[in-house]
C-alpha cells in the first residue's frame, strides 16, 4: 500500500521509451478507462452498422437523453469512489428528493428550483461527507442509513403523495442549436469540468491522493477529510441537479423517481474503470461507463430483447468490469513487489 | 479486556432490547397480547435469520449487498416452481440458487481480490434481473395455500414453525461461530487477511463459506416468504437489508471484520423488533419507523469509533510487555 505512490510517480515518466508505439499501446491497455472508452466507441460502430434504427438522430438523441441524468449522477459519484470511500448509496434516495424539492418550489421560478435542488443535494451531500470524513464513519453504512433518514423525512412531508409543480419548467426542455438538449449539455459540460478538477486542479490531484493513500496524505502534510467532505459535497450537488433535471421533464416530484439512479450510478463508476479501492480512474470513466451501459440498453431494446434481460446484462456487466479491473490492480501490485 | 467489551456489547444490546420490550409493555397494555407477541416474534425471526447471514460475512471482513436481491428471487422460485413442480422442489430450488449466488459472491471476492461490495452490487442487479425474467412481467401466485397457512399457524398463541425454523437456523450459526473452527476460521480471515493466508488459513474456501450462508439465509428467508404470501414480485427488498445492517451493527459486528457475536446480533434484531412492533402498534407510520431505524444506525456508527478507541487503547496499555509483531515477508 504504502509504496503505491512511490510506484506510480516512477511509473509516470519511463526514461525515454525505446519504441513510443509499444509504450503507448502498453500504457493505454494499463488504464482501464481508456479500455472502456475503446469498447464504447467499438461498440457504437458496431450498433451503427448492425442495428437497425440505432443510427438515427432520433434514437441518438433519446440514448443519449436517457444517459445523460444517470451519468450526471455517477460523474458525481465517482468522485466519492476516487477518494476512497466505496460508494453512496444515498444516490437514488437524493435524486428523489431532490425532485420533490424542485416540484414543491417550481412555482418560485425554474432557476430559482433548480437552485434548491442542487443546493439541498449539497447539504445532503455535505452532512454525509461531515460524518464519513470528520467522524470516519463508514461510508455504506452512513449512507444507507442517511437514505433511510431521507426518504423517511419526504414522505412524512408529501404523506407519500405525487407532489405537482406549479409552474413551468420548460425551460430545461428545450435543445440548444435544435439538436442538443439541455440535459445532455448539461451531462457534457459536468463531465468536462469534473475532468478539468481532476487532472489539472490541486483540489482533483488531492482527492486522488487521498484516495490512493491516506497516510501518505498525512505525512505530506493534508488532512483527508475536507478533501472527503468536498468530495461528498459535489456528488450531492451533482445528484441534486439529476433530480431537478428529472422533475423538470414532468413537474412533477415523487419518491419513486430516480428510484434505479443509485444501482444505475455505481454500474456506471464499476463498469467506467474506477477502482472500488480507490485513487484509480477519473470521472470521465464514469461518464463513459454510463453511456456504455446506456448504449447496450439501447441496443439491446431495438434488436428486440426484454427489461429483465438488460437487468441481468447489466449485472454481468458489472461484475465482468470489476474482476477485470481486480486483475489489472492485482498485476500492478504484483510487478511493484 | 477486549473480550470484556465485546461481551458488554452483547449484553448492552439485549438489555437495550429487554428496556425497550418493558417500556412499550408498560405504556401499552396490547402490546402483550399473545397476538402482538406472536406477530413480534415473526418479524423478529425474519430480521434474526437475515441479519445473521449478513453478520457471518461482516465478521469474515466483507459486505453482502446482494441479500436485498436474492430474497425477492427466492420467493419467486419457490412459487414458480412450486406451483408447477411441487412445492419442496420450489424451496429447494430457491435454496439452491441462494447458495449459488452466495459461491458466485465469494469466489469473486476472494479469487480476484476485489472488494465485495462491488462484486454484490453485480449480483445484485444480476438477481433483480433474475427475478424479472422468472416473473416474466406478471404476477406469480401459488394457488396451494396450504404450507403457507401450516408454517405460519400459531404455537402456543405466540410462535410458528416458520418463525422457529429461522431461529433454530440462528443458533445453529451462533453455534458455528462460537464452537467449531470454522467460526474461528472466519473471524481470523475478517481480523487479518494476511496473517491468515500467511498462517495457511484457506482464505478462498472460508470467504465462500461466509458468502453461502449468507445467501443461503437470504434463500431461506425469500423461499418460506413467498410460501406464506402465496405470491411473489420482483424487484429489491432494501428495507430488510437496512434492518439487517443496523441489527448486525447494533449487536457489536465491526465494519472492520474480525469482532461481533452472533447472540448480540440477535440482540440488535429484537430491539428493532420490538420498537418496530410497538411503534406500529401505537399508530406510527412506517415512514417514521424506517427514519428511527436510520437514525440508530446513525447514532451506533458514530459512537462506535470513540469507543472502540478507547477499549483499544486500555488494551494496549493492559498489555505488559509490550508484544513486538513479527513483520510478515510477503
Amino acid at each position: 500500500m504504502n509504496t503505491k505512490i512511490a510506484a506510480r510517480s516512477t511509473q509516470q515518466k519511463p526514461a525515454a521509451p525505446a519504441r513510443p508505439l509499444a509504450e503507448a499501446i502498453k500504457r493505454i491497455t494499463a488504464d482501464s478507462s481508456a479500455i472502456i472508452a475503446v469498447t464504447t466507441a467499438l461498440l457504437f460502430i458496431l450498433a451503427c452498422i448492425f442495428v437497425n434504427g440505432f443510427a438515427t438522430v432520433t434514437n441518438l438523441r433519446a440514448l443519449f437523453l436517457s444517459v445523460s441524468l444517470v451519468g450526471i449522477a455517477a460523474v458525481g459519484l465517482s468522485i466519492i469512489t476516487i477518494v476512497g470511500r466505496l460508494f453512496a448509496l444515498s444516490v437514488s434516495a437524493m435524486v428523489a428528493v431532490s425532485t420533490i424539492v424542485f416540484a414543491s418550489l417550481l412555482h418560485t421560478g425554474p432557476w430559482t428550483a433548480m437552485a434548491a435542488a442542487v443546493l439541498f443535494g449539497a447539504l445532503a451531500g455535505a452532512v454525509q461527507g461531515f460524518f464519513v470524513g470528520r467522524l470516519g464513519t463508514d461510508p455504506i453504512v452512513t449512507t444507507i442509513a442517511a437514505a433511510a433518514i431521507l426518504i423517511g423525512f419526504a414522505q412524512i412531508v408529501t404523506g407519500g403523495r405525487n407532489v405537482q409543480g406549479a409552474g413551468d419548467a420548460s425551460v430545461f426542455g428545450q435543445t440548444i442549436f435544435g439538436v442538443i438538449p439541455v440535459q445532455v449539455l448539461a451531462f457534457f459540460v459536468l463531465t468536462v469540468l469534473a475532468w478539468w478538477t481532476h487532472r489539472y486542479t490541486v483540489l482533483g490531484r488531492r482527492v486522488t491522493l487521498v484516495g490512493l493513500n491516506e497516510k501518505a496524505a498525512l505525512v505530506s502534510g493534508m488532512r483527508a477529510w475536507p478533501v472527503v467532505l468536498f468530495a461528498f459535497i459535489a456528488s450531492g450537488a451533482m445528484a441534486g441537479l439529476a433530480g431537478g433535471l428529472l422533475s423538470s421533464e414532468s413537474g412533477q416530484g415523487n419518491l419513486q423517481l430516480g428510484g434505479t439512479f443509485g444501482f444505475d450510478a455505481i454500474t456506471a463508476v464499476v463498469v467506467g474503470g474506477v477502482s472500488v479501492k480507490g485513487g484509480t480512474g477519473n470521472p470521465v470513466g464514469a461518464a463513459t461507463g454510463a453511456i456504455l451501459v446506456g448504449l447496450l440498453g439501447n441496443a439491446l431494446v431495438l434488436l428486440g430483447l426484454s427489461y429483465e434481460v438488460q437487468l441481468i446484462f447489466k449485472g454481468v456487466l458489472v461484475l465482468l468490469a470489476v474482476v477485470a479491473t481486480g486483475i489489472a490492480s492485482n498485476r500492478q501490485s504484483g510487478r511493484k513487489r | 479486556m477486549v473480550r470484556l467489551y465485546w461481551h458488554f456489547r452483547t449484553l448492552l444490546a439485549w438489555s437495550l432490547a429487554v428496556l425497550a420490550f418493558i417500556a412499550f409493555a408498560v405504556t401499552n397494555p396490547a402490546f402483550l397480547n399473545a397476538g402482538n407477541i406472536y406477530s413480534l416474534l415473526q418479524s423478529f425471526a425474519v430480521l434474526a435469520l437475515v441479519a445473521t447471514g449478513l453478520a457471518l460475512v461482516m465478521i469474515a471482513g466483507e459486505f453482502d449487498l446482494s441479500i436485498a436481491g436474492t430474497i425477492p428471487l427466492a420467493a419467486l422460485i419457490a412459487v414458480k416452481v412450486g406451483e408447477t413442480a411441487g412445492i419442496p422442489f420450489g424451496v429447494a430450488a430457491a435454496i439452491a440458487i441462494a447458495a449459488a449466488v452466495g459461491v458466485l459472491n465469494g469466489w469473486l471476492t476472494a479469487h480476484y481480490s476485489v472488494p465485495s461490495l462491488a462484486v454484490t452490487v453485480g449480483t445484485l442487479v444480476l438477481t433483480i434481473g433474475l427475478g424479472f425474467a422468472v416473473a416474466g412481467g406478471q404476477i406469480v401466485t401459488l394457488t396451494n395455500f396450504e404450507p403457507g397457512l401450516w408454517l405460519d399457524q400459531a404455537i402456543a398463541e405466540i410462535i410458528s414453525p416458520r418463525a422457529l425454523i429461522y431461529v433454530v437456523l440462528v443458533v445453529a450459526a451462533g453455534w458455528l461461530m462460537a464452537k467449531t473452527w470454522s467460526g474461528v476460521k472466519i473471524r481470523a480471515v475478517g481480523s487479518d487477511r494476511q496473517r491468515s493466508s500467511a498462517s495457511g488459513l484457506p482464505v478462498t474456501r472460508v470467504l465462500i463459506l461466509a458468502f453461502v450462508i449468507s445467501g443461503l439465509f437470504a434463500g431461506v428467508t425469500g423461499a418460506l416468504q413467498g410460501l406464506t404470501l402465496a405470491s411473489g414480485a420482483p424487484g429489491s427488498d432494501e428495507a430488510t437489508l437496512l434492518q439487517a445492517v443496523t441489527a448486525a451493527i447494533i449487536g457489536g459486528v465491526a465494519l472492520t471484520g474480525g469482532k461481533g457475536s452472533i447472540p448480540g446480533v440477535a440482540a440488535g434484531a429484537m430491539l428493532l423488533a420490538v420498537v418496530g412492533n410497538g411503534l406500529s402498534l401505537q399508530g406510527t407510520s412506517t415512514a417514521i419507523i424506517q427514519l428511527i431505524n436510520g437514525g440508530i444506525l446513525l447514532l451506533i456508527v458514530i459512537i462506535d469509533r470513540p469507543l472502540n478507541s478507547i477499549v483499544n487503547k486500555s488494551v494496549e496499555n493492559s498489555m505488559s510487555p509490550p508484544q513486538h509483531r513479527v513483520p510478515i515477508d510477503h
